[in-house]
């Protein structure tokens, strides 16, 4: 059942992530589906499978993307970690931890990812990173995080699916 | 009488029915004449403004439940009416659409048929970039109809839109020239120097790209088109870029750097070409500036006669920049300026 409802979900990003998520995009900037899941996940499910489906669904987004592949896996999987911990501290349901958290998590996503294409590539600034990509996806992120864990709430129950930890 | 009234109650109430019918009698007989009587004549005169009266109100309230029942019949037939102008809408909508995609594929046919020797494949655009770092399209075509990496994408205007970066087996997956691997090798139309236009990080999200590896004494200046070199082997020579919106010139490097525009507006972008096989030149008339349009009108009307069909013909040129303005709102039907970017055959 765990598996499906992962399954199922991994459907769901890979078809919307290119095309619903573009036509949704303010400044040709789109949410990130697949890092407001894994941070949702974390706050649900605790940090131990908020880090094992942050490395699984961050390798699917970069098989997605098709550049840097593994680099996502492994921002992900981090920050699935930390969002886990941060789930623990704050489980009480509260959705602006989970979008402040989301925000957060962007903002280190985007570190990671320009400091790898800076070893490899050298082809982005960091302004143009932080703030032109990451700091305006993170906010989208927030927002669509809040959006998500409401769904992604839902099909746990109907699935009966609970916390882990 | 009165005591006669009052003494014998139901006799006189008897006797007065037979005279009221006894009248009633007689009136009845008397109904084939053709005036009224006085006492008619009185009778009805005055009763007549009670009658008016009487029917006015009646009439009123006749009238209101005749509004009332109208009223129903008003609301039903407007619920229809909007239910069908809901409906009417879907249909122009659609039909909007319609038009649009026939629009596009009108040029795409019109494009193979003027140029045989160009092989294209017509492709649909089916999803863009998943992540916001890059600058990438798929389209629907792939391994089994024949693409490979690095082909042309190109617009049915022979606007350059970018190349094939990864191809499935029934998908393939473009760079754009916005995105940061692209590197074309480019030609400055007006005098013909050349240069890489590449992809840019930060220019990405104004919608730019860059032209570098200008020398120093690159002729260049704003407004210059910007068209394929056809060196490097990937991209026929003469496929438009873009639009020359900055130029900077590096002191350190001592080379001249220019913002390209691209004249692809990548956001409405939904058919493409595949350019399958490799053309050394495609040959295009060399795009006019609007401005120097107009002026070579005025010389037209004020030359003789017969240059007012070269003037027609100036009308028809490469003029890009009229194009950025007027493509969204170009309709259809008003295809006269498509073919701007007609071929020198």
């Amino acid at each position: 059942m765990n598996v499906l409802f992962y399954v199922i979900w991994a459907i769901v990003f890979t078809v919307f992530q290119p095309t619903l998520m573009r036509s949704i995009e303010i400044c040709d900037i789109a949410p990130n589906l697949f890092l407001c899941f894994v941070v949702c996940i974390s706050f649900i499910k605790g940090k131990t499978e908020g880090a094992i489906i942050g490395a699984i669904f961050g390798l699917l987004y970069d098989l997605l993307v098709g550049r840097m592949i593994g680099v996502s896996s492994l921002a992900l999987l981090l920050l699935g970690y930390g969002a886990g911990i941060l789930g623990n501290q704050f489980f009480d349901g509260k959705l602006i931890v989970c979008a402040v958290t989301a925000f957060i998590c962007t903002l280190l996503y985007g570190v990671i990812y320009y400091i790898a294409r800076r070893i490899g590539w050298n082809d982005i600034s960091f302004s143009t990173a932080f703030f032109r990509i990451s700091l305006m996806e993170g906010i989208y992120n927030g927002v669509v995080c809040v959006v998500l864990a409401f769904p992604t709430k839902w099909t746990m129950r109907i699935m009966g699916l609970g916390r882990t930890e | 009488m009165k005591r006669f009234i009052e003494s014998r109650p139901i006799v006189s109430l008897i006797a007065a029915i037979l005279v009221i019918a006894v009248v009633i009698g007689i009136f009845a007989a008397m109904s084939g004449r053709d005036s009224a009587t006085f006492a008619e004549g009185t009778v009805q005169t005055l009763s007549e403004p009670g009658k008016k009266a009487t029917t006015g109100v009646g009439g009123w309230f006749s009238s209101l439940f005749s509004r009332f029942e109208s009223l129903d019949k008003l609301r039903e037939e407007n619920r229809i009416l909007k239910q069908e102008n809901i409906e009417l809408d879907k249909k122009i909508r659609d039909n909007s659409g319609l038009e649009e995609e026939n629009y596009e594929l009108r040029k795409m046919l019109d494009l193979v048929e003027k140029e045989p020797s160009l092989e294209l494949k017509a492709v649909r655009i089916v999803a863009k970039n998943p992540s916001n770092w890059y600058s990438t399209i798929t389209i629907n075509k792939g391994e089994r109809d024949g693409i490979k990496k690095n082909q042309p994408i190109i617009t049915a205007n022979k606007e350059l839109v970018g190349q094939v970066y990864k191809v499935g087996s029934d998908w393939a997956e473009i760079i754009t020239i916005l995105d940061v691997e692209s590197g074309v090798g480019s030609m400055v139309e007006r005098s013909g120097d050349i240069g890489i236009t590449e992809g840019d990080a930060s220019l990405k999200f104004k919608g730019y790209c860059k032209l570098g590896y200008l020398s120093r004494m690159t002729d260049i200046k704003e407004g210059d088109y910007v068209e394929t070199s056809g060196l490097g082997g990937i991209y026929p020579k003469g496929l438009l870029i873009g639009k020359v919106v900055n130029v900077v010139e590096d002191n350190i490097s001592m080379t001249k750097q220019a913002m390209v525009e691209p004249i692809v507006d990548f956001g409405s972008l939904n058919e493409v070409f595949v350019l399958m096989n490799y053309v050394e030149d495609i040959e295009r008339k060399p795009t006019i500036d609007s401005d120097k349009r107009d002026d070579e009108e005025d010389e037209d009307e004020a030359g003789s006669s017969d240059d007012e069909d070269n003037n027609d013909d100036s009308n028809d040129d490469n003029n890009h920049e009229e194009e950025d303005k007027t493509k969204k709102e170009e309709k259809p039907e008003e295809n006269s300026t498509s073919g701007r970017m007609e071929l020198s055959e």
